[in-house]
C-alpha cells in the first residue's frame, strides 16, 4: 500500500519555463501516485491513461500527504437515484486521510469548487518526465 | 504558533495477525473459537479501508499494528508525550457468547501488556478492555489488572446487553473502577459490531454515512443513562470519557436535561444535580472528530454556551483510522488558551498525571502555511 518517493532534486524554484527531469516514465506506475521532492516542495506525480499529472502533494484540508493517496475516475450520480456512471476521463487523486478527492486536471476539489491545489505543468522528452514548478 | 505536547486520548493499535492474541487464549477457545472478533456490521469503505490509505506498513501490515511506523508517522513529529492505545477498536467484548468474550478480552490485555506495554516507551499508555457481555467478568478483570502503571482506563466499547451502559446490569464494572481508582472510557462504535444494540433510532445504519452522522445517539443514550440511574451518586468517585462523537451536540443536550431534571426527579429521586452539573464534574469529551462548523468562531461561540467546557476537552487524533484529526487543525479551529487544557492538561487531570507548566515543553509548531489554510475555509 505505500507509494513510491522518486526522486529528490534541490535547489530554490526558479520561476522560469524550466522543467525538472523527475525521473523515467517506467518509475511511474499506472494508478499510483508518487512523491518528489522538487527544490523545496512535495510534488505528486500520476500516471494515468497516458498522461502524466503532478500536483502539490498536501491537502488543503488536514495537510495529510496526496501521494499517499488513490487515483481513480469520477463517479457521477445518474438522473435517477441509485444510477452512478462513470466517467472515466476525469482522474480524481483522493486523500488518504478524510478522502477529499482532487481533479489532476485542474487541481479543484470535487466538493468545493473554490478550493484547489496547485497543478505543475507536465511534459515528456522521450522516456523522461519533466515538471516545471513555475507559474503559467 | 508552538502549541503544547499532546497528549492522545485515542489511539488504536492492533495485531498484526489473530493468532497473535489466540496464543494467549485458554486451548478450550483456541481450539473452537472461529474468530475473536465479532462479525462486523458491513458497512461500504469508500477506499476498500477504515484507516488511514498512509498508515499500512510496507508490506501491507495492518494499520496500528507497527510501532515503529506509530512512532515515526505521529508520536515523534507531533511531539506526542502520552499516547493512550485503545485497541482496533475493541468490539471483541461483545462477542455472543460471554463466556467466550470474557476470554478473549483478558488474552488481548495479556498481548496489550506483553507486546505494546513492554516498549521501552514511557509515552505508550493503555486501556482495560472488559467484556461488557459478562460485567461480573469485567469486574474480575479490572481487579487482575488494575496496579500496572500504564493501564489508565477501563474501556467500554460495544453494548450487548441492549442496555445503555449507566443501567444496573454493568454497575459491578463501576464498583470495580472505583475500587481500583480507574476512569471509565466508552468508545462510541461498538453498536457496529456487537449483537443487538440498536440506540440508533429506525435500527442499524444502513451506510457509512448514517452510521457515523449518527453514532452520537447511542453515546446520549449512555451518557444519560449514567444520569437517570444515578451511577454518579451511587459512585462519587467515578469519571467518564466520552471518546469519538464530537461535540457540538452537547450544549443543546445538557439545556434540554437541565429544563426536564426537575420533573423527573419525581422518578429519579436519586438525582441531587443539574445533569449538566453532573456532566461537568464527571465527564471529559474527547476532540475527535471535531464538526467544523460553518466557522471558527461559531463552533467557539457554540461550545462557551456550556460552562467550563475549556476543562473538559480531551485531544485525540483517532490515528490510524481515515478520519483522522491532525492536532495542528484543532489548535486552529479552538482558542490558544484552551490549548495547554485540550492537548495535554485536562487529560492528566482526568488520568491522575502531572500536568505541565504552560510552554514548558512546545510541541508541534502550527505554521503559518497550514494556519492561512484554516482561515480561507472559515
Amino acid at each position: 500500500m505505500t507509494n513510491p518517493v522518486l526522486t529528490q532534486a534541490t535547489g530554490t524554484v526558479r520561476w522560469s519555463k524550466r522543467m525538472d527531469d523527475v525521473g523515467a516514465i517506467g518509475d511511474f506506475i499506472e494508478g499510483r501516485p508518487a512523491l518528489v521532492h522538487l527544490r523545496g516542495r512535495e510534488v505528486a506525480i500520476v500516471k494515468w491513461n497516458g498522461e502524466i499529472y503532478a500536483v502539490a502533494a498536501r491537502c488543503p484540508h488536514m495537510n495529510a500527504l496526496l501521494s499517499a493517496g488513490m487515483v481513480g475516475p469520477r463517479l457521477d450520480g445518474g438522473c435517477k437515484v441509485g444510477e452512478i456512471s462513470v466517467a472515466s476521463e476525469v482522474p480524481l487523486l483522493a486523500c488518504p486521510w478524510h478522502g477529499w478527492q482532487f481533479d489532476l486536471r485542474t487541481g479543484t476539489s470535487r466538493w468545493d469548487s473554490t478550493c484547489r491545489i496547485r497543478t505543475y505543468r507536465t511534459a515528456r522528452e522521450g522516456q523522461r518526465v519533466k515538471v516545471s514548478l513555475s507559474l503559467e | 504558533m508552538r502549541m503544547p505536547p499532546l497528549f492522545d486520548c485515542d489511539i488504536h493499535h492492533s495485531w498484526r495477525s489473530e493468532d497473535d492474541v489466540r496464543q494467549y487464549l485458554p486451548q478450550r477457545w483456541r481450539d473452537t473459537l472461529p474468530a475473536i472478533s465479532p462479525p462486523m456490521l458491513w458497512l461500504h469503505q469508500s477506499y476498500g479501508t477504515n484507516a488511514r490509505l498512509d498508515s499500512f506498513g510496507a508490506n501491507g501490515e495492518p494499520p496500528g499494528s507497527s510501532y515503529e511506523l506509530l512512532k515515526s508517522q505521529y508520536l515523534d513529529p507531533f511531539n506526542v508525550k502520552n499516547a493512550k492505545l485503545s485497541f482496533y477498536i475493541g468490539q471483541n467484548g461483545g462477542l455472543a457468547n460471554p463466556y467466550a468474550a470474557s476470554a478473549v478480552v483478558a488474552a488481548m490485555n495479556d498481548w496489550n501488556r506483553d507486546h505494546w506495554l513492554s516498549i521501552d516507551d514511557d509515552r505508550l499508555l493503555s486501556v482495560i478492555l472488559v467484556a461488557t457481555q459478562d460485567p461480573p467478568g469485567a469486574a474480575a478483570e479490572i481487579r487482575r489488572l488494575a496496579g500496572h502503571s500504564k493501564l489508565i482506563e477501563i474501556l467500554l466499547v460495544p453494548s450487548p446487553l441492549g442496555k445503555p451502559f449507566g443501567h444496573p446490569i454493568y454497575h459491578p464494572i463501576y464498583q470495580a473502577a472505583t475500587e481500583v481508582g480507574l476512569p471509565v472510557g466508552i468508545h462510541i462504535g461498538g453498536e457496529g459490531f456487537a449483537r443487538p444494540t440498536l440506540h440508533i433510532g429506525g435500527g442499524q445504519a444502513n451506510c457509512k454515512l448514517d452510521y457515523l452522522a449518527l453514532q452520537t445517539q447511542p453515546m446520549m443514550h449512555h451518557l444519560l443513562s449514567f444520569i437517570t440511574h444515578g451511577v454518579f451518586e451511587k459512585f462519587p468517585g467515578l469519571n467518564l470519557l466520552l471518546i469519538e462523537m464530537g461535540l457540538a451536540w452537547l450544549p443543546s443536550f445538557a439545556w434540554k436535561l437541565d429544563r426536564m431534571a426537575d420533573v423527573l426527579r419525581l422518578e429519579s429521586d436519586w438525582i441531587r444535580q443539574r445533569p449538566s452539573d453532573y456532566i461537568r464534574q464527571h465527564v471529559r469529551l474527547t476532540t475527535q472528530p471535531m464538526e467544523p462548523g460553518p466557522s471558527r468562531q461559531h463552533m467557539i461561540d457554540l461550545l462557551e454556551t456550556f460552562e467550563g467546557i475549556e476543562e473538559m476537552l480531551c485531544y485525540a487524533s483517532d490515528y490510524p483510522h481515515w478520519d483522522t484529526d491532525n492536532p495542528v487543525t484543532i489548535a486552529n479551529r479552538l482558542p490558544r488558551h484552551w490549548h495547554p487544557g485540550l492537548f495535554y492538561n485536562n487529560s492528566a487531570r482526568f488520568y491522575g498525571l502531572p500536568p505541565i507548566a504552560e510552554h514548558d515543553e512546545p510541541g508541534p509548531d502550527a505554521s503559518d502555511r497550514h494556519r492561512a489554510v484554516e482561515q480561507a475555509h472559515g
